[in-house]
């Protein structure tokens, strides 16, 4: 378990002070992905850093399984990051090292005999894939497979925190894919806590169970990844599920453009279906119910959370004005969430 | 005359095979066992300098400050006048103030210094990223110097070493004038002095050919070791 209590981190300037981290209070679970979102410049990263003992907060405290990491002694210190492995958004290998070596590092830095370093290591390239390129070094790598090397080496020494600082933010959106699924099959097999630092909404949704997220160095808005993409509160969370859930939305609002001119009568609606809700009938039986009404479909998408999928589907309803307002009216009264864009 | 004219550096009867060799030989161990000396030296300076730099304590500020003044002084002085500044000292260290022996002590003394900074620039260029990495596994400082600092800056340092034992050819000619030994000593003293512009000659070429093996080599292992790219 790692709490986070009252974080403060500031740091003096030339002449003023800047808070970079701004009353700080998370608490991350055994065994959970947990999700960090914001910006660049959002404490993110400062928030890992005193996480792992690299800085000191200002004030308050940081624990893990009730130790706090701020009063450990420099050895004590030094066993505790033992136990909280890390991936990086540049991968931070050595290149004079082979992979094998890579791995064998934070072995070789705990003091374990080279048998069972050689053993272990075998072991993790194959957990991530990497059999038969033991003895080939990271510039002969690619950017997913560097990554994949990363996770092998964050993992040697079986930590119990496993802490992703932007490690999908360099690659490509397949790489990243297979990443996170390689992070979500190691916290399944491993049972291993995740805390995820990412400002992709993606990489939250597909592997996250809770989320928190930050701005200006505050955590704004938090809790499970499922409620906060169907009901985000703030502006900056509304953004990053937005990005995520629609990542062409300038082609999506010339096509509405489009359609209002083809069509001027009709009424753009955005619906957002939720777990069963989305394998469920409703657009056929509100068509059965209101004869003069007919639709376009302009846009739908499905996606997958850790709680469960969210569909959205935008329509046109074409027919007389008072279907239109039925269908709206029967839609909430099943449930199901719809947002007029616009109306005829 | 044998001493006039263009034809005079080819007067190959009036060199002494045998002083040429034994002057060659004298270059190449001076040159080698200064290096060695200064490697060893200018990899504990520069890692004091970079290991004080940007540090906080007191201690670490003394240390850099020492450092530095001393390396910044050292690699400012003229060899020739370092040479000559240093006779009594090299008496004391070496007992004799000619020979190749009594190059050594200014030879490390005014290379050390040089390697130092060109060490403590090959640490900077060491990625940051890997060494907090290393530092989130639980290690510690020596684990950076001997598993990050030194591996990851190995063809930048030898590179450094390169271009340093280079200079240290010349500076071992240099001592050449105040009676070292060596090819720099021969080509004054048999070259110059008798004006045998053969002798010149010859231990210019065996100079150069030195010079050319030792930037071979130095080039083949920086290749070798560097696995940056494919």
């Amino acid at each position: 378990m790692i709490r986070f209590k009252n974080v403060y981190k500031k740091y003096k300037l030339d002449k003023s002070i800047l808070t970079a981290v701004k009353d700080v209070n998370l608490e991350v679970n055994d065994g959970e992905i947990f999700g960090i979102i914001g910006y660049s410049g959002a404490g993110k990263s400062t928030l890992v850093r005193m996480l792992d003992g690299l800085e000191a907060p200002t004030s308050g405290s940081i624990e893990i399984n009730g130790k706090d990491i701020a009063k450990l002694s420099s050895k004590e210190l030094r066993s505790q990051r033992k136990k909280v492995g890390m991936i990086f958004q540049h991968f931070n290998l050595l290149w004079s090292r082979t992979i094998q070596q890579n791995i064998e590092l934070p072995l070789e830095i705990a003091g374990v005999a080279k048998e069972q370093r050689h053993e272990k290591a075998e072991k993790l390239i194959e957990l991530v894939g990497l059999k038969g390129r033991e003895n080939d070094y990271p510039s002969e790598l690619s950017g997913g497979q560097k990554q994949r090397v990363g996770i092998a080496r964050a993992l040697a020494n079986d930590p119990e925190i496993l802490i992703s600082d932007e490690a999908t933010s360099a690659l490509d959106p397949q790489t990243t894919d297979e990443i996170l699924d390689l992070l979500l099959e190691i916290n399944k097999k491993l049972n291993l806590t995740i805390l995820l630092i990412t400002h992709e909404m993606h990489a939250i949704r597909k592997t996250a169970s809770k989320v928190a997220v930050m701005q200006d160095g505050q955590v704004v808005e938090s809790g499970n990844v499922y409620d906060i993409f169907q009901n985000p509160q703030q502006e900056i969370t509304k953004r990053f599920v937005n990005e995520d859930d629609n990542p062409n939305a300038k082609d999506l609002n010339m096509t509405v453009d489009e359609i209002i001119r083809n069509y001027p009568n009709g009424m753009v609606i955005k619906l957002t279906f939720k777990g069963t809700q989305s394998q469920q009938p409703v657009v056929s039986q509100m068509i059965r119910e209101f004869d003069s009404l007919e639709l376009n479909i302009v846009e739908g998408s499905i996606h997958q959370t850790q709680g469960g999928s969210i569909g959205s589907l935008v329509l046109q309803l074409l027919g007389t004005p008072e279907d239109q307002n039925k269908a709206v009216e029967y839609l909430k009264s099943v449930n199901v969430e719809a947002e007029v864009i616009n109306r005829g | 005359m044998a001493n006039q004219g263009i034809q005079s550096y080819f007067q190959f009867n009036n060199v002494n095979w045998s002083a040429m060799r034994q002057a060659t030989w004298e270059t190449v161990w001076m040159t080698a066992l200064s290096m060695i000396i200064v490697a060893v030296l200018g990899i504990i300076l520069g890692l004091l300098l970079f290991e004080s730099r940007n540090k906080s304590g007191f201690g670490w500020k003394i240390i850099n400050w020492v450092v530095s003044f001393l390396v910044n002084v050292f690699r400012s002085i003229p060899f020739i006048i370092l040479i000559v500044l240093l006779l009594p000292f090299t008496k004391d260290l070496v007992g004799t103030i000619i020979g190749p022996k009594a190059a050594i002590p200014s030879l490390v003394i005014s290379a050390a210094p040089f390697y130092a900074r060109m060490v403590e620039a090959n640490f900077r260029e060491v990625d940051d990223g890997v060494i907090e990495a290393v530092k989130s596994m639980g290690g510690t400082n020596w684990d950076v110097i001997f598993k990050v600092l030194l591996p990851e800056s190995t063809p930048a340092l030898i590179s450094g070493a390169t271009v340093t034992a280079i200079s240290l050819i010349s500076y071992t000619a240099m001592a050449g004038a105040i009676g070292s030994g060596g090819l720099g000593y021969l080509a004054y003293l048999d070259g110059f002095q008798s004006n045998n512009n053969t002798v010149t000659l010859v231990a210019t070429v065996i100079i150069l050919i030195i010079v050319l093996i030792v930037q071979t080599v130095g080039d083949l292992l920086v290749k070798k070791i560097d696995k940056r790219t494919l």
